[in-house]
């Protein structure tokens, strides 16, 4: 009889471990966001080490679409970025497009992933950062447990999986059991320092979709730090695709 | 007349976009964006939404520039010649759901004394309608994928006068035209440009950026125009024969009437006559001074066909059609135009014996037919760009020209820093002198404090001539309305080489510019 109940134990054990899989809470976290498309208004701050602000109005467009991802990012403001704009395609091979408009040159310039690791327009975040990744470009492991503030987490340790062209070591992240928002990061360089780190201040549910409203990317090396806040958001919004093409990225107009 | 056209124009688009203006609803042209963030924990200030209307840019910078080599009285370095620069920047963006017109004035110091019409440095309306995107005024564009050199970008023309110094995008002259962007699919564009008037190239021919090969050519000139094909003919020997044989005529009938009044016969008279008439004192002075007004007033005719203005004569009109596209990770380029060639050609000066002559001499602007191909795409980690270019001279008398640019850049796994590398050549398709030239172009950039401070160093070497000129730059950005740049220009090589020319202009740079 013990001998029945202790297999059950593990069977069940073996079963919460397998549905807790550092694989499959990411694959939560990144199914939280279930819209096809959204439009953002962000506010960026761009805050160095001795608390100066530099301050820049963002607008996001992303777009689901036969496989494909596709994203916008369109500066408006301050006057020496202003029609900056930003687009990423990725494909449902995985493969990945990047240009980028300049306004000073009236010019559509593709970028390398491989530049994808450096700065993008002087923030914290890197080109990959803002593109985002492929599930399966990484491999996860589930750390266990822990106390965020008021927000119980799973903490999920992420490594570039071989091939991935990624410039950390690796990624640890707290996420929120119950929103499955990623609540913090840590991004490890390859002296195993944490580089850069996000943390999320504000979460909240638009359109019913649980959505991080504010956070911030830190550079831990320099002190500089980038915080997003999300001033307006609409989920599913009417995007013509054709916004997500070079055309739209030289004129900024349909 | 060119001026007059252009604020025929620029009045007439600002009209129209106004007209425009007022007819849209002031939209963002890509749907509403009223919706509430929603509740809970958010708390939303406001809406920063995209809406038409009217914008305003304003920039302005101030240059100061220290020529250390340059020669004066003096041997102390703080003496060296120094130049300050001011130049304003203003824009405006009527913008409406389906249109907008830009309006863009560039002044500077120059400009204000010399060609204030120069000023105007874009002023075009463009309509969105669909799939068509049109597009009136002075407009300047780019085509083609390089960077540091372009083969493919024929649309405007440039300003010289300080080409070492501002973007590719400053030293581009407005140009007239008329274009029709076609989108087809998501990233495919046809683009239909009609030019109807020329625009060429302004050349500096006074001042410290003078291109040696022009200065050159124009010194051959002048000797020509003055001296004739074998020194002893041309304007000025001309202007002296005339003069000179108008003043003996004269001065021998004068003398040999006083002659004959006195009672000389008439073979003495004759010889005092060729006696008074042959005095150079008198008559070879007289012509040397008058063929010197004529060579005076040949230097200003030449000087103002070289400062004359762009053709504006219909029969000039050009055209140009480019298609691209972007194919699974390449980005493709076809091009045709059909124009001039930027750069104008001297006239024959060695049949000119009179200013009359002249006056009826004009720059030549070869017609040429480009067809051109470009390509950009990425190979690891890598980003390539290439153009390539045939130029079909319409006048076989002309030599046709194959051109490229080809190059790479990509960031390194240090700093943010990054490297681009770039090379073209020209080949003329014939075997004439100056047959080819290549030039290599090199950029080492990086970015420090979330590109607060950017330094760079860019060179370029010309393979045949090896000479080459290094620029050293820190960008400091103080604000996002401030930003100061500090920069060292050196130039080598031999002094009949594009920057050898240039060895005593080595100059050290401090720029503060403000935009808002």
């Amino acid at each position: 009889m013990k001998k029945t109940v202790f297999i059950f134990i593990l069977l069940c054990m073996a079963v919460l471990a397998g549905a807790q899989t550092g694989r499959e809470i990411m694959e939560k976290c990144n199914a939280v966001d279930s819209s096809v498309s959204a439009r953002t208004l962000v506010l960026m701050e761009l805050v160095d080490k001795n608390g100066s602000v530099s301050s820049r109005q963002v607008e996001q467009l992303s777009l689901d679409q036969d496989g494909d991802s596709y994203s916008m990012i369109i500066f408006h403001s301050p006057a020496n970025v202003k029609d900056t704009r930003f687009l990423t395609s990725k494909h449902e091979d995985g493969a990945k497009d990047q240009w980028i408009y300049l306004p000073a040159l009236k010019k559509v310039r593709r970028i390398a992933s491989g530049e994808g690791n450096s700065s993008f327009m002087g923030t914290d975040f890197s080109y990959n950062d803002i593109a985002g990744n492929n599930i399966d470009d990484y491999t996860y492991e589930n750390l266990g447990e822990e106390q965020l503030g008021a927000y119980s987490c799973w903490k999920i340790r992420s490594t570039p999986a071989a091939g991935t062209d990624s410039q950390y070591r690796y990624v640890v992240s707290l996420v929120d059991k119950n929103s499955f928002l990623i609540m913090k990061q840590d991004f490890y360089n390859d002296r195993e320092e944490i580089e850069k780190t996000l943390e999320t201040d504000k979460i909240a549910r638009v359109q019913d979709i649980w959505t991080r409203i504010k956070f911030r990317m830190t550079n831990n090396q320099n002190g500089h730090s980038t915080m997003l806040e999300i001033k307006k958001l609409v989920y599913d919004s009417d995007i013509n695709i054709r916004v997500f093409s070079t055309n739209f990225l030289e004129t900024g107009r349909l | 007349m060119m001026k007059k056209m252009m604020c025929v124009l620029a009045v007439f688009g600002l009209c129209a976009g106004l007209a425009m203006a007022q007819q849209d609803d002031f939209s963002d042209g890509f749907g509403s964006f009223d919706e509430p963030i929603g509740s809970d924990e958010t708390t939303p200030e406001g809406s920063s939404d995209v809406s038409g209307g009217l914008e305003i840019q304003i920039n302005a910078d101030t240059a100061f520039r220290l020529f250390p080599l340059q020669e004066t009285e003096s041997d102390d370095f703080l003496e060296s010649p120094l130049e300050g620069l001011l130049h304003c920047g203003l824009g405006f963006d009527f913008t409406a759901a389906k249109s907008e017109f830009i309006l863009k004035l560039d002044i500077n110091q120059d400009r204000l004394e010399h060609n204030p019409g120069d000023s105007l440095s874009e002023a075009y309306f463009r309509l969105f309608a669909g799939n068509l995107v049109l597009q009136a005024g002075l407009i300047k564009t780019t085509w083609g994928k390089g960077d540091s050199f372009h083969v493919l970008d024929v649309l405007n023309g440039q300003n010289f006068s300080d080409f070492i110094n501002g973007s590719a995008m400053d030293r581009k002259k407005p140009s007239l035209m008329l274009k029709a962007d076609i989108l087809t699919g998501m990233n495919g564009k046809l683009e239909l440009v009609f030019e109807p008037v020329r625009n060429s190239d302004t050349i500096p021919f006074s001042g410290p950026w003078v291109p040696y090969d022009l200065e050159r050519a124009l010194d051959e000139a002048y000797d020509l125009l003055y001296y004739g094909p074998a020194g002893n003919n041309g304007l000025y020997a001309a202007c002296y024969a005339v003069v000179y044989g108008g003043l003996y005529t004269s001065i021998y009938n004068q003398a040999y009437a006083a002659a004959i009044a006195s009672g000389a016969d008439p073979a003495t008279a004759a010889v005092i006559a060729q006696a008074a008439a042959s005095d150079p004192s008198v008559s070879a002075l007289a012509a040397e001074q008058a063929a010197d007004q004529a060579s005076s007033q040949a230097d200003e005719m030449i000087d103002a066909l070289l400062d004359s203005e762009d053709q504006t004569d219909l029969r000039d009109s050009q055209f140009g059609i480019r298609f691209t596209d972007s194919l699974g990770g390449l980005d493709l380029g076809f091009e045709y135009y059909y124009g001039f060639t930027k750069r104008p050609i001297l006239p024959d000066l060695s049949t000119v014996s009179s200013l009359s002559d002249l006056e009826t001499l004009e720059f030549i602007f070869p017609r040429i037919h480009l067809f051109g191909v470009d390509a950009a795409f990425e190979l690891g980690k890598l980003n390539l760009r290439c153009e390539l270019a045939y130029t079909l001279m319409e006048n076989r008398d002309y030599v046709d020209t194959l051109s490229y640019t080809a190059g790479l850049d990509t960031t390194l796994a240090l700093s943010n820093l990054s490297v681009n590398l770039q090379s073209y050549g020209e080949y003329k398709m014939k075997d004439v002198p100056d047959s080819h030239i290549n030039k290599l172009a090199l950029q080492i950039a990086d970015s420090w404090y979330n590109d607060r401070i950017k330094p760079s160093v860019q060179g370029v070497y010309t393979i045949e001539d090896g000479d080459f000129m290094i620029n050293a730059k820190i960008c400091w950005t103080l604000s996002d309305e401030l930003e100061l740049k500090t920069s060292y220009t050196l130039f080598e090589g031999d002094e009949d080489t594009g920057f050898g020319q240039f060895t005593d202009n080595d100059f050290a740079e401090i720029v503060l510019s403000y935009s808002k």
